[in-house]
């Protein structure tokens, strides 16, 4: 009879070991934390990588490795393919060069068949493809206690994860961040305290418990210690049990690495240490395995969980022969197709599905934008005309649309920048006691910016005030044990005719801007910015996107944000330049700067000249219902004509999007005959709509450069846009700045569209049917299981099937090639994104007409004019409402002159 | 009571049968093509039902209830029918039209579509009832059409609910229908008038339990009732089968309160004679409910998740009810009824938006605190008095007996905390600080004026009501002491860890750990293979 595994040896009771120990966990806690992204508190929900800590392991490794753990597929499956094909955005010609790229071996293999049809084996592998299912998506054991549920087929595990995660559930919501929360003991005594009266517990660990119970040490390191301990886990052995551990819990783990390592100190939201997690976590197990290992005889554990290659069956060989024309009878053809097909995993079947329809987007993508067309890449964004007003919006996805249709209504242009404006601050809205940050997530900003209490002669921190007081007086009494039936009967006289209401006619009543403060920004550092704060946070937003000359006289600063009701993952579809908020308090900040005439001082003296005439004016374009809000408190007389014809001409460019968009939406045509900014609102006052707006789903490249490249280019709303100034940034500086800030944020949001739609139980939220408000923190699917992280399957899918392609962002970048080099060597962030393949990069020079790719390792090879896909353009998938097809090759291109 | 003239309509036949053949075409529609867009027959067939409703109520007013069948009628459209079909109407209505646009296209939908609509079907027949039959054919229906909203083949944790839906529902349901038999085969198939006609033939019969005592038939037959009242309404002894329900998607768990959970009520309504006349069964659901509230309440406070608060919520409110007939208001559990379906039906359709709330209110209303001098601190408390004083005192003069308790004390406690409330988030403003105060007694009393209409409405239609069990006096004290003692202890989960423990595992199904091996008691001392060491 074997005996568990040896136990670390040499476990004295001196200081000194102990302390080792613990500082030997924290080390390993900390590798296996990287398992899974942090996950914020959903209101300000922040679009990850699925696999932020795994990164410097490059995609194809990150991808394995979240394989193996969280049983993940990682990668698009023939579905995805075989979608694509009948929509029309790959050919099977496509299919086959990717399979030649991904697997080389393949492509060196002589022809099938005779020389009158000689079939490529990459053909043969993708009708393999085609006709394959998809993965299954296979748990293997990670831990002690999942080996022994697999050697004897009961289900511990499982059990022990419900009752777990319906514990951290309530720890989470009871031990709030600092200064809150009265008597609250760590999550670990609190834990201990609880869980020693728990029968269900008792059911499953033995009725002797609660004694083991008592003998636990009070310190969450020091029980996990223990706990791995009697689990038998060696030293070597602890990362990967922990990393288990995580693996089983991913979405509270998430939360748990958000808590520890990005959550301000003073942020009001509740926390849960991941050492905590981990202590319950193991706790249980070990709780539940002492009692069994005294019964059972361990075995060891399976080796190599995961078989990477599948079985070459005869019926395989036989569909793959016939699919391809070939005779299924022949024993030679048989014996060459099985090598063929030998050759390949499943995993490089996904890889080279995602190369094919990446390599697909690219061409038509660059085809788009001029590739191969004989016209050179514009050297500067210097304006050729004198428009009316400059636009800037953010670089999101959904700005794209707005900027092309409010080109071709009137003689505006449009500018891409982050939708923060360099303004990073902590907002505080009157009547608020918070301050909420917002800025980029990858930033920390410390100054407070506070809104005026009073507007227009209305108090708005009062009435702000006395509304919440009214709903929070309301919840209390509907929460009080003695109170709450006399509310609910009561209340229900009056909620229920509105619950009619809002099912019946959403949208009936109109609401009405809210009024806004003004914003202080002058201040002392602490509260508003110093004066020389002011000129860095005005010099570093021209000048990084490119306008640091040829001013119109309105430039209109426009952020934005999303309206939508009863929707948990409201902030997924708010700015994320902004921390998962809104962007009109940025948007007001860095106008309010901006027109402050001793920061033009400062401006002037550091090379940009702003003329007195041009007035910035804030924006917010809502991108649900496509309504821009212009804030123009007090505009200069002199303003007021050009303003009101922008303000039409943003409302005419608004309808026409929203009719773009709705057209692509699931039941996105409504009543017929209301105009489509009607529609649009009725959709977002709705809270039975599960798809308000698509969001950034289909965001596939990130662009770097003039406007001039894309102006007139349809380009789906997928494409982020940047606006960059070659000539004028001869440093490099300030595409060092977009590319290390915004393309990463980029690179997050594209990677949660992507986990989303390839996983959506395991990166995704599941289906926002079922969704579950839990501990004021995120959402549970259905009545307990663990938190849920990523995007729900209605964001990023529509009735047929996902409406986001998943592939890697492709950043385009106009600027010399020595530039980008340089700047890539000098971040280390860079180039783990570039050459781990986890973002592609292409480069054109200005004025040139060859374009170029970067490979991973540094090298560069040239984007051929046959990449070109013959008419084949920037599709979207169809997935219920309209494909919408814009075909690159005849996009109208209005050269400014 | 019941007047004496009647008309005859068929529009009670519409009533029912509209929603009962929406469902079949929705379940037709759906089996033809999967994927179609599910619920347009739902929606015609509720809002068919809803018209005969208004109708029915047009004719009552100006006439008298109206009447199907023979003698006794198979259906009728008394007060008590129009409030429970009106209010079971609106909410299937909302929440069909809701799921319409919900729910993608594909089996879920047609589920929720034909389900909702057979519900609806269920419970309007119960509503509607003459006759014990027919009541307890529309209650089977009722219990069929929820198991058919609940089951999905492939997800587990929808099919653990659906198991412990079954059970539940299915011991109530065999109670019902066991004391319809015995009922039938006494009597044969009485007026639902409060069976106080039978209730005397019942009496006289009885029948020896283990040779020891002699209980009569309708001892019986009242207790099985009241089981059968409890089990649907989710109450202690049966298991808590509504929890689970938030498995489903969230149109179906508004839709169980248009009727599923309410019909309890309806049911001992219509028996009241019967039931009120063994003091056994009222004391057994005065028991059931009253424990039931404790825990619920209690349960509410230990849940995490949005959606299992408002479940767990509902068997608290369900027991209200109940305890309301139990105490002899009838009035007060029917309005309590009407209210509180389309309160938690709305809250379950707008649950998404309860994170941005809470987030939004923690940011702007002031924290609820209470400081200052103790002086300030009395006449706090003596504000919050002096309003439920006021709404007390109005329900005194407006109610009479056992209604006036019901309705009184629980409109005072929430008038005194929402005032209370109110007081302790100082907004540094006196005006505003008094304008609250008298906004919550005006709702307070205004919510009064909706329950004494109702209840003036409702009279035609109750039985008069006999001596109660219990005392209504009795029963709310001990619910407010032990609401007030649980919500101060559950506070915080470290207060009360034991208590905490028990009631945050209200309503999960138990643990399952298969294993090949049977469980054996570990001896305490036993000697471990290996030595576990224990850390100091």
């Amino acid at each position: 009879m074997t005996l568990v595994e040896s136990s670390p040896s040499g476990l004295s009771v001196a200081g000194t070991d102990r302390a080792a120990l613990r500082g030997r966990l924290q080390v390993d806690v900390a590798r296996a934390a990287r398992l899974v992204a942090p996950l914020w508190p959903i209101e300000r929900f922040i679009a990850v990588n699925p696999m932020q800590g795994l990164t410097d392991r490059g995609f194809d490794g990150a991808t394995a490795t979240a394989s193996r753990w969280l049983g993940v597929a990682g990668l698009p499956g023939p579905g995805d393919a075989r979608r694509a094909l009948a929509d029309g955005r790959l050919t099977r010609a496509d299919l086959a060069a990717a399979v030649a790229e991904v697997v080389p071996d393949v492509a060196g293999m002589d022809p099938l068949g005779g020389p009158s049809h000689a079939v490529h084996p990459a053909e043969l592998v993708v009708a393999d493809l085609l006709s394959a299912a998809d993965p299954a998506r296979v748990a293997a054991p990670r831990t002690v206690l999942e080996a022994f549920d697999a050697d004897h087929g009961s289900s511990y595990a499982a059990s022990v994860d419900d009752e777990v995660t319906r514990w951290l559930a309530i720890l989470v919501e009871h031990h709030h961040g600092p200064g809150r929360g009265a008597g609250s003991l760590g999550a670990w005594p609190t834990w201990l305290a609880l869980a020693r009266h728990d029968r269900r517990l008792r059911r499953l660990a033995g009725r002797d418990v609660r004694q083991r119970l008592e003998g636990l040490p009070r310190r969450a390191d020091d029980a996990v210690l223990r706990a791995l301990d009697v689990l038998g886990v060696g030293d070597a052995r602890w990362t990967d049990e922990l990393r288990g551990q995580v693996a089983r819990r991913s979405g509270w783990a998430g939360f748990a690495r958000w808590s520890d390592e990005w959550a301000a100190a003073d942020d009001p939201a509740p926390r849960l240490a991941l050492l905590d997690l981990l202590a319950v976590g193991l706790t249980c197990d070990a709780l539940v395995y002492e009692q069994l290992r005294g019964r059972v005889v361990p075995t060891a554990r399976p080796a190599a969980p995961i078989a990477d290659r599948d079985a070459v069956d005869p019926d395989r060989i036989t569909g793959v022969l016939r699919a391809t024309g070939l005779d299924p009878d022949d024993a030679d053809l048989r014996v060459a197709a099985a090598a063929v097909l030998g050759r390949c995993s499943p995993r490089q079947r996904g890889l080279a599905v995602l190369a094919a329809l990446e390599n697909t987007f690219r061409a038509s993508l660059l085809q788009g934008l001029g590739a191969g067309s004989g016209r050179p890449a514009p050297a500067t964004t210097a304006s050729h005309g004198s428009p009316a007003a400059q636009v800037v919006c953010c670089i999101d996805v959904r700005s794209e649309g707005l900027r092309r249709h409010l080109e071709a209504v009137g003689p505006y242009e449009t500018v891409g920048f982050a939708g923060f404006f360099a303004a990073a601050m902590r907002f505080r809205p009157a009547g608020s006691s918070e301050s909420i940050a917002s800025a980029p997530a990858l930033l920390q900003p410390e100054i407070e910016v506070r809104e005026a209490e009073v507007a227009d002669g209305r108090d708005l921190a009062r009435r702000r005030r006395t509304s919440a007081a009214t709903g929070a007086s309301f919840e209390d009494v509907a929460h009080g044990p003695a109170a709450m039936y006399a509310l609910a009967e009561g209340a229900g006289w009056v909620l229920g005719p509105m619950a009619v209401g809002r099912t019946l006619a959403p949208g009936a009543a109109s609401r009405a801007d809210a009024p806004v403060g003004a914003l202080c920004v002058e201040g002392d550092g602490a509260v508003g910015y110093t004066l020389a704060e002011r000129a860095l946070v005005a010099e570093t937003a021209l000048r990084t996107m490119g306008l640091t000359s040829g001013f119109a006289p309105i430039v209109v600063l426009c952020g934005h944000g999303a309206t939508t009701t009863a929707n948990p993952h409201a902030a997924s579809l708010d700015c994320g330049a902004c921390g998962g908020n809104r962007g009109a308090a940025n948007a007001r900040a860095a106008a309010a700067v901006l027109n402050d005439p001793a920061v033009r001082a400062e401006l002037a003296a550091r090379g940009i000249a702003v003329p007195a005439a041009t007035w910035f004016v804030a924006a917010e374009h809502d991108t649900t219902t496509d309504r821009v809000r212009l804030f123009a408190q007090e505009p200069p007389a002199v303003h007021a004509e050009a303003l009101r014809r922008l303000e039409a001409d943003l409302a005419r460019a608004g309808e026409r999007n929203a009719a773009e968009r709705l057209a692509a939406l699931p039941a996105g045509a409504g009543r017929a005959g209301a105009p489509a900014s009607t529609r649009a609102r009725r959709r977002s006052a709705d809270w039975a709509q599960t798809r308000p707006e698509w969001g950034l789903a289909g965001n596939a490249a990130f662009l770097v450069a003039p406007r001039s490249l894309s102006t007139g280019v349809d380009l789906g709303g997928r494409v982020f846009l940047h606006s960059y100034d070659p000539a004028g940034d001869v440093e490099g500086r300030a595409l060092e700045t977009i590319l290390t800030a915004p393309m990463v944020v980029a690179h997050w949001i594209n990677m949660q569209y992507y986990g989303s739609t390839v996983d959506p139980q395991r990166w995704g939220a599941g289906d926002k049917t079922l969704h579950n408000p839990v501990a004021g923190v995120g959402v549970l699917e259905g009545v307990g299981g663990d938190l849920r992280a990523g995007l729900p399957w209605q964001s990023v899918a529509g009735f047929d099937g996902p409406r986001h392609e998943p592939v890697r962002l492709c950043t385009v970048v106009v600027a010399p090639q020595g530039r980008v080099e340089g700047i890539i060597e000098r971040n280390p962030i860079l180039q783990e994104l570039f050459d781990g393949a986890w973002v592609h990069l292409v480069v054109v020079e200005p004025g040139s007409e060859t374009w170029r790719r970067r490979l991973p390792g540094g090298s560069w090879v040239a984007v051929a004019a046959s990449d070109s896909v013959d008419g084949r353009a920037v599709v979207t998938p169809s997935a219920g409402g309209v494909a919408s097809t814009e075909d690159g090759s005849s996009a109208t291109r209005e050269v400014r002159s | 009571m019941y007047s004496a003239v009647v008309l005859e309509t068929p529009l009670l036949l519409v009533l029912v049968a509209a929603p009962s053949l929406a469902a079949v075409a929705e379940l037709l529609r759906g089996r033809r093509d999967r994927s179609a867009r599910a619920g347009g027959f739902a929606v015609a067939g509720t809002a068919a039902a809803l018209g005969s409703t208004a109708a029915l109520a047009v004719l009552h007013a100006v006439g008298s209830p109206a009447t199907l069948g023979g003698d006794p009628a198979w259906l009728r459209g008394d007060a008590v029918t129009l409030l429970v079909a009106g209010v079971a109407s609106t909410i299937a209505l909302t929440v069909l039209v809701y799921a319409r646009r919900y729910l993608d296209p594909g089996s879920e939908a047609v589920r929720t579509a034909a389900g909702g609509s057979a519900v609806l079907a269920g419970t309007l027949l119960v509503a509607s009832a003459g006759r014990l039959t027919v009541l307890v054919a529309g209650w089977l229906l009722t219990t069929l059409a929820v198991v058919a909203l609940l089951h999905h083949p492939r997800l587990p944790a929808r099919r653990t609910a659906t198991m412990r839906t079954v059970t539940a529902l299915g011991s109530g349901d065999l109670a019902l229908v066991v004391a319809a038999v015995v009922v039938l085969a006494v009597v044969g198939d009485p007026a639902l008038d409060g069976l106080g006609g039978v209730a005397g033939d019942l009496q006289q019969r009885s029948f020896s339990v283990v040779g020891l005592t002699e209980v009569s038939v309708a001892t019986l037959v009242a207790g099985l009732l009241v089981l059968a009242a409890l089990a649907r309404a989710s109450q202690l002894p049966f298991p808590a089968w509504l929890p689970g329900t938030v498995a489903a998607p969230t149109p179906t768990s508004a839709l169980l309160h248009a009727g599923v959970v309410n019909a309890g009520a309806v049911l001992l309504i219509r028996s009241l004679d019967l039931v009120t006349g063994v003091g056994a069964a009222t004391a057994l659901l005065a028991l059931a409910t009253i424990a039931t509230v404790l825990v619920s309440a209690g349960a509410m406070l230990a849940r995490s998740d949005a959606k299992g608060a408002l479940a767990v919520s509902t068997s608290a409110q369900m027991g209200f009810m109940l305890l309301a007939i139990a105490v002899g208001a009838p009035a007060a559990a029917l309005t309590h009824l009407a209210g509180h379906a389309l309160y938690k039906s709305a809250r379950f359709l707008g649950v998404g938006a309860a994170i941005g709330t809470a987030i939004r209110e923690r940011r702007f209303a002031p924290a609820a605190r209470l400081e200052g001098s103790a002086a300030r601190r009395a006449a706090l408390v003596v504000v919050s008095l002096g309003v439920a004083a006021v709404v007390g005192i109005a329900a005194g003069l407006t109610l009479s007996g056992a209604d006036a308790w019901m309705v009184g004390v629980a409109l005072a406690v929430a008038g005194a905390q929402g005032a209370w409330a109110w007081l302790t988030r100082p907004l540094g403003d006196q005006r505003t600080t008094v304008l609250g105060v008298a906004g919550v007694t005006a709702l307070t009393l205004a919510a009064l004026g909706v329950m004494v209409v109702l209840k003036a409405l409702l009279e035609s239609a109750l039985p008069p009501i006999g001596d109660a069990a219990i005392d209504a006096p009795l029963a709310l004290a001990v619910l407010a002491a032990g609401g007030l003692a649980g919500s101060w202890v559950l506070r915080h989960p470290a207060h009360a860890p034991r208590l905490w423990a028990l009631l945050a595992a209200v309503g999960r199904p138990r643990p399952i750990a298969r294993s090949p091996l049977p469980p054996s008691p570990r001896p305490a001392g036993a000697v471990h293979l290996v030595p576990a060491r224990s850390l100091p």
